[in-house]
């Protein structure tokens, strides 16, 4: 397994494995590139410090102005990845490497400098800001079939390539393919052997946690028998029935989860305030997208309701306290003169099982979930909700 | 100023040290594994540098 070492805003990667000892000695200023391994696994290990110290072609300046075409030759049809690949395979997974799990890691090293021109591809649509539609476009442009080509199934420890390899189906999930079903069924249909299990498996594992209806998890089970793996399908399935319990014990109807919650100028509100009202609770963060772009239709949506005290309307900022801040100055200048909650540790988040945001829950005036993954602001389905609240309260 | 950080697990274990750390929390993510898209944990270090969390990890993988 790679797991991903953070302190002090830097972060290095560790591989361990059964049986593995290690001992590690950095330094904080230059995590990754100072670090040095010892004791069982520290063979293997080597390959992260080789890594960070590649020194990759310098990002240049201009890469705004730069045109398509010389950004795709200089930085993602060049072979210098091909060579790096090639003197890991000797320097560090040669003969002389007696790891058991040598050839594991050796091919998950090898995968992530595969999926390297396509990091760089993603990075640079990101500099430039292009749209889902244009960086697919991109993509299928610099790389037709690529991840059809690359599919290869002794990758699949390189979390690099695994997650490269979902990416165009992030995209497609965003703006072209809403449903679920239909991106499990792509994926089902693409890949095979070990990458269809390893990547189907993460997939639904993943939208589990998106989840906040036990009978939402039905859905997957088709899909999860289609897992060749018996492990690993065995594991999914034990995951499923775990969430499928774990949201059956809340929904519609239960009391909502009582909180007691500062705003910025550290005076507590608590949910029995509100008592009587029909709250609705609105689940967000700086660093979240879709949250910032539902903020229009929730101002429009508190304007509508300003004059009518039956409604309350309160933000909760989650998991922010390095974006606080950031989020302060948005609320500022958005004008969100609704109350809004400090959530920093998430704790609250948790109780209402918004893993995922932006995340609307409703509250009827006994203070009874309506629901918890009410439509998001600016979707017709939440106004009647909430007139129906209304009405019934 | 050297930290510790000894990390127990079921299957594997790191420890050692690390020089000129500020913070007193260190998170530990699993970036692949196949049935966590992302599972973390932090680890607190203790004023004396050394950690008394020990953190679990899944084996047989």
């Amino acid at each position: 397994m790679t797991f991903s070492l953070r302190a002090d805003r830097k972060s290095m990667n560790i591989w361990l494995a059964p049986g593995y000892e290690l001992w590690l000695e950095a330094d904080a200023a230059d995590l990754a590139a100072s670090a040095v391994f010892t004791g069982t696994g520290a063979a293997n290990n080597r390959f992260w410090r080789y890594y960070a110290e590649l020194k990759e072609r310098p990002w240049p300046q201009n890469v705004k102005q730069m045109d398509r075409q010389t950004f795709v030759n200089l930085y993602v049809k060049n072979n210098w990845y091909d060579s790096a690949a090639k003197a890991v395979t000797r320097d560090i997974f040669g003969k002389d490497n007696k790891d058991p799990y040598r050839q594991y890691f050796h091919d998950a090293a090898i995968g992530t400098f595969a999926a390297k021109p396509v990091y760089l591809l993603f990075v640079y649509a990101s500099t430039l800001e292009l749209s889902t539609a244009a960086t697919d476009s991109l993509l299928q442009q610099e790389f037709p079939n690529w991840l059809q080509q690359n599919m290869r199934d002794e990758y699949v420890g390189s979390y690099v390539y695994c997650d490269l390899l979902l990416s165009p189906y992030s995209l497609h999930l965003q703006d072209m393919l809403p449903g679920r079903t239909t991106r499990l069924r792509l994926l089902d249909s693409i890949f095979t052997g070990k990458t269809h299990d390893r990547l189907l498996a993460r997939t639904i594992t993943f939208e589990f946690t998106r989840e906040a209806k036990p009978e939402a998890i039905d859905y997957a089970v088709r899909y999860i028998n289609r897992i060749g793996d018996e492990h690993i399908r065995e594991q999914v399935l034990q995951a499923a029935a775990g969430r499928k319990q774990q949201l059956g014990a809340f929904g519609k109807g239960m009391m909502a989860p009582a909180f007691s919650l500062p705003d910025s100028s550290h005076r507590f509100y608590q949910l029995s305030d509100f008592k009587g009202k029909v709250v609705l609770l609105e689940f967000w963060a700086s660093w979240c997208g879709p949250c910032k772009q539902a903020i229009p239709a929730l101002k429009e949506l508190r304007e509508q309701y300003r004059h009518d005290p039956r409604l309350v309307v309160i933000s909760i900022g989650v998991n922010d306290r390095n974006g606080k801040n950031i989020r302060y100055q948005m609320i500022r200048d958005q004008q969100m003169d609704w109350l809004q909650l400090e959530d920093p540790e998430g704790k609250i988040q948790d109780l209402y099982k918004a893993l995922l945001i932006p995340r609307t829950v409703v509250i009827d005036p006994s203070q009874r979930i309506v629901d918890f993954d009410a439509p998001m602001p600016g979707d017709p389905r939440l106004a009647a909700l909430i007139e129906q609240t209304l009405q019934a309260g | 100023m050297l930290m510790a950080l000894p990390l127990l697990t079921s299957a594997a274990s790191i420890s050692g040290r690390i020089k000129g750390l500020h913070t007193r929390t260190l998170y530990l993510n699993v970036l692949h594994h196949p049935l966590h898209a992302s599972l973390s944990d932090s680890i607190m270090v203790a004023p004396d540098g050394v950690s008394r969390t020990a953190t679990t990890i899944l084996p047989n993988h």
